[in-house]
């Protein structure tokens, strides 16, 4: 499935809910993956829930930029980075004093990573598999 | 015929004859000269009779007395025809011509008083001349009496028959001629008797053969001259004839005197020459002087046994019973103690012999004993002599030292042992040719306390230590008393030195075996081989690249500091014991490091080195290094140590090799469980990367999808089960990636591991990580897997309450501890999975512990080395570093 196919279903499915709810404010979130095909399905799904992507990126550096400039409201970071690891970008990011919120994720399962995630300032952990806007939501302050 | 009746019978006889003569002679007055007659007649028959008596007396079965009484008898007969009584006359005239008769009898019988054949026949001759043909005659013939006027009336012949003058005549001169003939072999006979006897007993024959010779002379010239020279002449005649017939007698008796006389000087003569006797067979020369026999010996008869020694002790053989040679046992207390061996000696003498022998026989008993005696000294000599042979051929050390310590014997293989000559040895004490001897071994002997046995170490002249093994014993005199000490030695050195390098190398082997450390086995080598070699010090060096240098890897020194201290260098230059093992890659010695050329040369010696040996090293097929010993000061190498270091040159190429082999396979063990850790790793990450994305990537198409859909449409709930379903699918997924490898492990390292294990674990559990360094990949895996494992344990079987789980970093090492209070009782060899951890932490080196008392809870622990097996092998070479000297 093409990214620009499934974005344009995903951003007309966004465009919709945001002519019906236009007095919500919508959460702004940054997707940091190295595999472009979950950040194309993690739009979809968070734009079909009322969530903006506001952009996507593949590595911890990028991200990490990405954020800085753009910032979101929330990062869904990947554990598995090709450069870096998840745990050390939220550490990064979180300690520059942002109100960013960083949900790590992984196709693993969160107990594969024990008091890592709570000690890297992250908000919490979704696995991949459990992705949806309510979780996403339900972690956010 | 003996005693005295017979003595005084014939005495008494004597007297009356003689007195009846008297009366013949008085009363006849034949001859004008009657009183000369008589006063020479008398003494011959007297002489005769007394001679008689004597030898009837001294031997009374010897016939020799009889005769001569009888001829004195006789010669009176002959006064018998002056007698006018006609019966007296015609006794007269039978009897008066029978003393010839008698005479020639007693010559030839004399001394033994028996005739052989030969005289048998000439005294029966003489007989018949004498007294047969008196009987013949007597019926014819009617003497006149000598001197008898024509006027007077003479005697009658009573058996007269008729006097024949002719007949008278011509018989006479046949009895005459027979007379002659009878003398003239009876001298012959004489004569051959006298050539054939031995010196003794011509003495003994002497006088009454040179008086009986005379006596016949005289005869015969009166027989043939009696008619001439007018009546002087035949007074001459008569005196002359009486004289030598007294001297028979006298002879006889002279001969009697003689004996006893000469058995009273032979025994004096023995005495005497027994008293001054200074050489051996003095008692057989005094024995020839008594007995006049030089042909005399002596042969002593050996105490116990029928054997006969001379007087030098060589065995004498007796002479057969006949033959020219006698033998007369000498008695001792009743036993016979020696035999003269002789010429035969007349019986006369017999009793010189028994005279003699009397003091002889205690101066034979003396002799015999001392013949005993040289015997038995020759024999004691003689086995002496064999104890000493046996002490010289036999391959030990014998040496006998007297109380002063010097040394009295030393046999030939003592000084080939020690390097000193025999006579160096002899005469010198012990302490002086060998001055590290036990100082006490003198008191000792002198204490008459010796130990029996002892091994001492003995200082050749070369310098060399041997170690003797002896067997002492003292000596002593006939009373009993210490005069010294003989010692029977073996050397043992060579025998010692190989018990002691068989226990060496066994407890190399051991130390090998064991896996002892090598650069601890080079040096226990150091040492041993020097302790056995009697080196001050032992080293060994490795081979460098090139070949002109080295590095000493290991070294031993009994004293204080090591010449050649471990990590110097060596540089092999000039013919040194080392450079020659280079060159040749055979053993090498030095003997004297004052003679060798170089700058290695010069610096041993000003490390007080003296000698060397060395040997080469030889491991994987090449040559690796060398060992050598050395020796300070005077001491020198023993002469076999190049074939004992190389023994344990091979023990050092042992433990080279083993030490690589261990290694090898440690490497080669630590290199599969990586590998096994590195395909799980990349089967982990295939299927995170394949089959989990895709499930994930489904699972959130599920989700949109389900968003589309209403509640109330009947894909919903179909929805909702697939998605329920892709979960359940996913998380077996990821429990199966996760058994396969943790990722996390990989990711995020040791402890991040540890906690995920350690949340997920059903009990709970207290984690305590201290990690001071990074952990090598290997030992990560293997101390997560010893937590995994156990926590997987302890949620299956433990029923524990509580866990504590430990890890640290001590020395080189981790260690891992999990502790539970559960039930215990796990077994390791029990399936539960303890087996295949304790064969990864094995082959990282490592150490598994399973601590499980049943009721007591279990421990496991696990000590891994931070280095992994898997160095290059100790057997190749590495280059040369210089380091400090």
């Amino acid at each position: 499935m093409s990214t620009r196919a499934g974005k344009g279903v995903a951003s007309r499915i966004a465009w919709k809910r945001a002519v019906w709810d236009d007095d919500r404010m919508a959460v702004r979130v940054l997707i940091v993956d190295d595999h472009p095909g979950f950040r194309a399905r993690a739009r979809a799904l968070l734009e079909s829930e009322g969530f903006e992507v506001v952009g996507e990126a593949g590595s911890g550096a990028e991200g990490t930029r990405m954020a800085r400039d753009l910032g979101p409201d929330v990062l869904l970071l990947d554990v598995q980075l090709p450069d870096t690891d998840g745990f050390a970008v939220a550490t990064a990011v979180t300690a520059d004093g942002g109100n960013v919120q960083v949900v790590l994720t992984s196709s693993r399962d969160g107990s594969d990573f024990g008091t890592l995630v709570g000690s890297c300032g992250a908000s919490g952990f979704i696995a991949k598999a459990e992705l949806s806007g309510a979780r996403v939501s339900a972690l956010l302050r | 015929m003996t005693g005295r009746r017979a003595t005084v019978a014939i005495l008494a006889a004597l007297v009356v004859a003689t007195l009846a003569v008297f009366q013949v002679e008085a009363t006849t007055r034949l001859h004008e000269n009657g009183d000369m007659y008589i006063g020479f007649g008398l003494p011959v028959v007297w002489s005769f009779a007394i001679s008689g008596l004597i030898a009837l007396r001294r031997r009374p079965g010897n016939r020799t007395g009889l005769l001569m009484i009888a001829i004195g008898f006789g010669w009176l007969a002959s006064a018998l025809t002056d007698s006018r009584n006609d019966v007296v006359f015609t006794i007269g005239l039978v009897l008066s011509n029978v003393w010839p008769g008698l005479l020639i009898h007693l010559l030839l019988s004399y001394p033994s008083g028996t005739l052989d054949r030969r005289s048998r026949i000439i005294v029966t001759a003489g007989y018949i001349d004498t007294l047969g043909v008196s009987l013949l005659l007597l019926p014819f013939s009617q003497p006149r009496a000598d001197g008898q006027g024509a006027s007077e009336r003479s005697a009658g012949n009573l058996l007269l028959v008729s006097h024949q003058p002719a007949l008278i005549s011509v018989v006479q001169v046949i009895a005459f001629l027979g007379a002659l003939v009878v003398l003239a072999a009876a001298l012959v006979v004489l004569g051959q008797r006298w050539r054939a006897s031995s010196p003794a007993l011509r003495r003994v024959l002497a006088p009454m053969y040179l008086t009986g010779a005379t006596a016949i002379g005289v005869t015969l010239l009166v027989v043939a001259g009696l008619e001439i020279a007018g009546v002087v002449g035949q007074m001459i005649t008569f005196y002359c004839f009486c004289i030598s017939f007294t001297a028979i007698p006298v002879g006889y008796l002279f001969g009697i005197l003689r004996t006893r006389l000469d058995r009273g000087s032979a025994v004096q003569t023995l005495l005497t020459n027994l008293r001054d006797r200074r050489t051996t067979g003095g008692l057989r020369d005094a024995l020839r002087v008594a007995l006049s026999d030089p042909s005399l010996e002596v042969a002593y008869r050996r105490a116990g046994t029928d054997e006969y020694l001379d007087a030098t002790g060589e065995r004498v053989e007796l002479p057969a019973a006949a033959g020219d040679r006698v033998a007369t046992e000498i008695e001792h207390d009743g036993e016979v103690v020696a035999v003269l061996v002789h010429a035969p000696v007349p019986p006369e003498e017999t009793g010189l012999i028994d005279a003699v022998c009397g003091p002889a026989a205690m101066a034979i008993e003396t002799e015999r004993l001392q013949a005993d005696l040289r015997a038995q000294i020759q024999e004691v000599s003689a086995s002496e002599r064999r104890i000493r042979d046996v002490l010289e051929n036999v391959h030990l050390l014998a040496v006998s030292l007297d109380l002063d310590g010097r040394i009295t014997f030393a046999n030939q293989h003592l000084a080939d042992v020690t390097g000193w000559t025999r006579e160096e040895l002899a005469g010198s004490t012990w302490l002086e040719r060998f001055p590290t001897g036990d100082r006490r071994y003198l008191d000792r002997v002198r204490a008459d306390d010796i130990l029996v046995h002892d091994e001492t170490p003995l200082l050749t002249r070369s310098g060399e230590v041997r170690s003797i093994s002896w067997s002492n014993t003292l000596d002593r005199d006939a009373a009993g008393r210490v005069v010294g000490s003989t010692s029977i030695g073996e050397d043992v050195t060579d025998r010692n030195r190989g018990a002691r390098q068989e226990e060496a190398l066994r407890r190399l082997a051991t130390m090998v075996a064991g896996a002892a450390r090598p650069d601890e086995i080079f040096a226990a080598v150091c040492e041993e081989v020097a302790l056995l070699l009697g080196g001050q010090t032992g080293s060994l060096v490795r081979f460098g690249a090139s070949t002109g240098a080295g590095t000493v890897v290991a070294g031993w020194s009994a004293g204080s500091t090591i010449p050649m201290p471990v990590g110097s260098n060596v540089a092999f230059d000039g013919p040194t014991a080392i450079t020659a093992v280079v060159r040749t890659g055979r053993p090498a010695r030095v003997e004297d490091y004052a003679e060798v050329e170089g700058d290695l040369a010069e610096r041993l010696r000003a490390l007080g080195l003296r000698s060397s040996v060395a040997a080469p090293v030889a491991a994987g097929g090449r040559l690796w290094g060398a060992i050598i010993v050395s020796t300070l000061g005077d001491a020198i190498l023993a002469r076999d140590a190049e074939a004992r270091i190389g023994q344990f040159a091979e023990v050092v190429a042992l433990c080279l090799s083993s030490t690589d082999a261990r290694e090898q396979l440690a490497a080669s063990r630590a290199r599969i469980v990586a590998a096994g850790d590195a395909e799980r790793r990349r089967l982990e990450r295939n299927l995170h990367d394949g089959a989990q994305q895709r499930l994930v990537a489904l699972s959130l198409a599920l989700r949109m999808a389900r968003t589309t859909v209403a509640a109330d449409h009947p894909a919903a709930e179909l929805l909702d089960a697939a998605g329920d379903e892709l979960m359940h699918a996913l998380e077996e997924l990821r429990e199966l990636a996760r058994g396969i490898h943790p990722a996390v492990l990989s990711d995020q390292g040791l402890r991040a591991a540890l906690g995920a294990l350690t949340g997920r674990s059903p009990v709970p559990v207290d984690l305590d990580v201290e990690l001071t360094s990074e952990l090598p990949p290997p030992v990560e895996a293997a101390a997560y897997y010893v937590v995994a494992e156990s926590l997987t344990n302890i949620a299956k079987y433990a029923q524990a309450s509580v866990v504590e789980v430990t890890v640290r970093c001590v020395g080189g090492e981790v260690r891992v501890a999990v502790r539970d209070d559960g039930v215990g009782g796990a077994d390791p060899a029990s399936g539960t999975g303890l087996r295949g951890l304790a064969d990864r932490v094995d082959a990282l080196g490592g150490v598994l512990h399973v601590s499980s008392p049943a009721g007591g809870g279990t421990t496991v622990t696990a000590e891994l080395p931070l280095a992994v097996p898997g160095r290059e092998p100790v057997t190749s070479t590495v280059g040369v570093a210089d380091w400090a000297d």
